[in-house]
């Protein structure tokens, strides 16, 4: 197909595309048209105020604007509740990411197998995310509450009953409902995943005699990699916001092992103590940039040769 | 007969009319004119009567139908009443009709609108709400049109007043004086005058949870004789609305986190421990040690002392009452009231004989060993709690053994002084606010009674409750200024001026025992009793002077003092959660003391 360019002169429409899209500044003119709508939206709602949050957690107060260098981050570190607070995500995080990202895991290679009712256990796997957390909340009160049914059920055993929420066993409970929250979403993303690792590989591999777990090892894991990565930053992501639960079964104030980082920066926020909130908030962004940037760094490391 | 007269300024009477047609039995309350002549009679008992401009009635409101019984004029043939609307949440303007004696024209009003009246310039009508008077204009949001405080003026001594159509204002005023005993009346004339002229003064900011009568005095004196300061009140009472009383409070937090912070506070109800914790309040003791007319001696030290947290004073006060709790001597001994050993004294308990009063609940004695012994619980400098202490455990025990609530329906009045007497109660709660209430207690139980301080987990704790407590905060750009305001609390002759309650001033304090102690003598040579008590069976015990040994045993009560009385409602809340499960057998008593330590303490350690 032939253009007539203002000269009289005749140009391919692809000839006549590249030069349209690549004088210089319209390119970027062009991409910015593209993602400027999303990039403002991120600018307003997010990064300016965490500018502001940023601003807050160096002045003594909203309206005195003087600047206290380091004094509200001291505050906040040398603070106990917010050390409980720290030591109480850590021990969260620590416990149910993992958990998530095996359990997720083993539940998606188990569903790769041909078994009877697949689609309906993949169904029952991701049907806690449409439960709304109210009613969640209630199941697990209903459970848990110290004359509940767990406790019915262990009391058949002569044990005697425990009050779940204020005991040593609290973090459990709130590990087996973000467990059983997060695994259904988490699975579906293995399991896409694992659909496009190239069945050509894994062929050439039963041809060559290796073992399943030689195979997941070596190829299915390394595929993998980018998805583990990507489940681990969203469930470590959803740990920090495991308060919202915490938050319904037991109020601001809940058994100190349930006390999240969350809680720390929920009540200084209810009482309006912002240079507090705000530190805080800070020094938890930090720690999440830092944790993310280790696991791109381990991603990296594992996954690079298959990414091409 | 009963007439309606109106003058001329001069004192000529315009025009008299016979208003006994209404035929009130009780009081006439209101009164308004329209501009035809009619006259709207109110009163409480016999609603509103209107009558005719020759008094004849022309329509009635019975009073069960009157809303209330004030009448308000906001036009020239605009006479209602206000009533809340149902939920209390607004008011109504009522427009009685005056021909038909109903209710016509409804006017929608503030919540807060209680004396409503004729506006002037562009204001439909005018209001008065705690202190100051806002207008209405059609169509906007009230605004405030004056606020008497700004002009020296206690409002609470104003009776009347009204708008000239220049502007200006006239009101009367009737202040009553301490020193003379008697009121001072004075009319007033308001009139506006240029900015420039007004002498421009360095604000020192007082904010309180409610308006302070005693404090808003002080603060016009103080206005009136500095030239180089003055208080503004920031009253945060206004607002607390829709029934929820805590708004002032966070409001005022909300002030003070971003950096707004009072000059001076007046400390009822404020959590002034958790300030003091974050370093927002001054350490009193300095100035008083700096003062050149006020020391420590001049004060009852032992209450200063006590109202200190470790050894800084964060507030004073002018006075100050007592709470303990007492039984007979005769019968319980001189043990204290210690948890201990109120459950020893519970097991032996005779069938007919109670430990306390009907109203003792459980919550109620868990609240009141809380407040009574917060220093012992709580050590807000530290951040650590003591929840889990046995002692707190067997209170925990304790508790249970009362009452879940008052049973009203079976409730009968008793002496509780002649309970103590003949042994059918152990103990009361006992408020020591002046030297009179404890010679009452004397003579009512025949000099039988000790005081032996309320439940308290080591022992009895005899507590303070402060009077009008002020406090300055660390931000105050003029801390000197603020205290010259401050220290009037504390001074002779103001506390000399205010003789309720126990004064904090030494020589005051000591002037009132001298009184007390002053017996008066008849025409016969017989005592004057200084009052009498009545134990409701028309007995009748005649008080009198104290006496030396009374006045001694008083001293050892002040003396015994070890606590203030603290409230902290977000810890009463994790408190009261936690114990639904104890009182319903849910739970035991050690496993409910280390829920409360473990949640408490968070609470505490977030306020570091």
């Amino acid at each position: 197909m032939k253009l007539i360019n203002k000269k009289g002169s005749s140009v391919s429409r692809s000839s006549h595309n590249k030069k349209l899209f690549h004088k210089p500044g319209r390119d970027f003119l062009t991409s910015l048209g593209f993602t400027g709508p999303g990039f403002a939206g991120v600018l307003i709602f997010f990064i300016a105020p965490f500018a502001v949050v940023v601003y807050y957690s160096f002045t003594r107060g909203v309206l005195d604007h003087t600047f206290t260098g380091m004094q509200n981050y001291s505050n906040v570190v040398h603070n106990s509740a917010f050390q409980l607070a720290m030591r109480n995500t850590f021990k969260f995080t620590i416990a149910a990411v993992p958990l998530a990202v095996v359990l997720s895991l083993f539940l998606a290679l188990l569903l790769e197998q041909k078994m009877f009712g697949k689609s309906q256990w993949r169904t029952f796997f991701l049907s806690p995310i449409m439960v709304p957390i109210a009613s969640t909340i209630l199941v697990w009160q209903v459970l848990f509450h110290s004359g509940g049914v767990i406790n019915d059920f262990i009391a058949i055993f002569g044990v005697d009953k425990i009050d779940w929420l204020k005991s040593e066993y609290c973090l459990v409970v709130i590990v087996i409902l973000f467990l059983w929250k997060n695994l259904g979403y988490n699975m579906i993303l293995f399991m896409a995943a694992l659909n496009n690792i190239p069945k050509t590989l894994l062929e050439a591999a039963d041809v060559e005699g290796a073992s399943a777990i030689h195979k997941f090892v070596h190829i299915k894991l390394r595929y993998l990699s980018p998805t583990i990565l990507f489940v681990a930053i969203l469930s470590i992501i959803n740990s920090f916001k495991v308060f919202r639960e915490i938050y319904l079964l037991s109020g601001d104030y809940p058994y100190d092992g349930l006390y999240m980082l969350q809680h720390f920066m929920n009540n200084m926020f209810r009482t309006l103590d912002y240079q507090r909130l705000s530190a805080a908030a800070v020094i938890l962004a930090l720690i999440m940039i830092g944790i993310i940037a280790l696991l791109f760094v381990v991603e990296n490391k594992f996954g690079k040769d298959i990414e091409g | 007969m009963s007439y309606l007269r109106q003058f001329d300024k001069e004192g000529n009477e315009l025009k008299s009319i016979d208003t006994s047609a209404a035929g009130f039995e009780g009081t006439v309350e209101s009164i308004e004119m329209d501009s035809k002549g009619n006259v709207y009679m109110s009163g409480w008992e016999d609603g509103i009567k209107v009558l005719d401009p020759d008094g004849n009635v022309k329509a009635e409101i019975p009073a069960e139908d009157r809303r209330d019984s004030s009448l308000s004029k906001i036009g020239p043939d605009k006479i209602g009443v206000t009533s809340y609307s149902e939920d209390y949440t607004n008011r109504t303007l009522n427009i009685i009709d005056p021909e038909t004696g109903s209710f016509g024209e409804k006017i929608e009003l503030p919540s807060n609108a209680y004396t409503v009246f004729q506006g002037f310039g562009d204001y439909d009508y005018c209001y008065y709400y705690n202190g100051k008077i806002y207008g209405h204009k059609n169509g906007a949001e009230e605004e405030k049109v004056l606020d008497w405080f700004d002009y020296d003026i206690n409002s609470e001594n104003v009776m009347k007043y009204t708008f000239l159509d220049n502007g200006n204002i006239i009101a009367y005023s009737s202040e009553w004086d301490e020193s003379s005993q008697e009121s001072v009346d004075s009319i007033i004339l308001m009139n506006s005058v240029d900015a420039a002229d007004v002498v421009q003064k360095e604000e020192i900011v007082l904010a309180s949870l409610y308006g302070d009568y005693q404090v808003k005095d002080l603060a016009l004196k103080f206005n009136r004789t500095s030239d180089k300061y003055r208080i503004v009140m920031k009253d945060y009472s206004e607002f607390n609305k829709d029934g929820d009383y805590s708004l002032g409070l966070t409001k005022l937090n909300t002030e003070i986190i971003s950096g707004q912070v009072p000059d001076i506070l007046v400390t009822s109800e404020l959590p002034m421990q958790m300030y003091a914790a974050k370093g927002l309040l001054v350490d009193l003791w300095d100035y008083i040690d700096k003062d050149s007319e006020i020391s420590r001696s001049d004060l009852m030290e032992h209450i200063f002392d006590v109202m200190s947290t470790d050894g800084k004073l964060y507030q004073v006060a002018s006075n100050f009452g007592i709470i303990s709790a007492k039984a007979n001597k005769d019968i319980w001994g001189e043990e204290t009231a210690s948890i201990h050993n109120l459950t020893e004294k519970a097991k032996d308990l005779p069938e007919e004989t109670k430990l306390f009063n009907e109203y003792m609940t459980r919550d109620e004695i868990v609240n009141f060993v809380i407040y009574m012994n917060m220093g012992e619980l709580v050590d807000w400098n530290t951040g650590e709690c003591h929840f889990d202490s046995p002692e707190f455990v067997e209170m925990l025990e304790f508790a249970k053994s009362f009452p879940e609530e008052v049973d009203w329906d079976n409730y009968e009045y008793k002496d509780e002084n002649n309970l103590l007497l003949t042994g059918k109660q152990l103990l009361t709660l006992a408020s020591v606010y002046d030297t009179s209430d404890f010679i009452q207690s004397e003579a009512a139980m025949g000099g039988k009674t000790v005081y032996v301080g309320t439940p308290g987990l080591s022992k009895g704790i005899t507590g303070i409750y402060p009077g009008t407590g002020l406090a300055i905060t660390t931000s105050c750009k003029n801390k000197d200024a603020a205290w010259e305001f401050v220290r009037t609390l504390l001074t002779e002759d103001y506390q000399k001026n205010n003789t309720w309650s126990l004064p904090t001033n030494k020589n005051v304090f000591d002037d009132k025992i001298k009184e007390a102690m002053t017996e008066e003598i008849d025409a016969d040579g017989n005592r004057v009793a200084k009052s009498f008590y009545y134990d409701g069976s028309d007995n009748e015990i005649a008080v009198y002077a104290m006496t030396q040994e009374q006045v001694d045993k008083l001293m050892d009560l002040i003396n015994s003092v070890d606590s203030v009385i603290e409230f902290d409602n977000s810890m009463q809340d994790i408190i009261s959660d936690e114990l639904n499960g104890f009182f319903n057998g849910e739970i035991s008593a050690e496993e409910t003391a280390k829920h409360i330590q473990s949640r408490v303490n968070l609470y505490v350690s977030e306020q570091k």
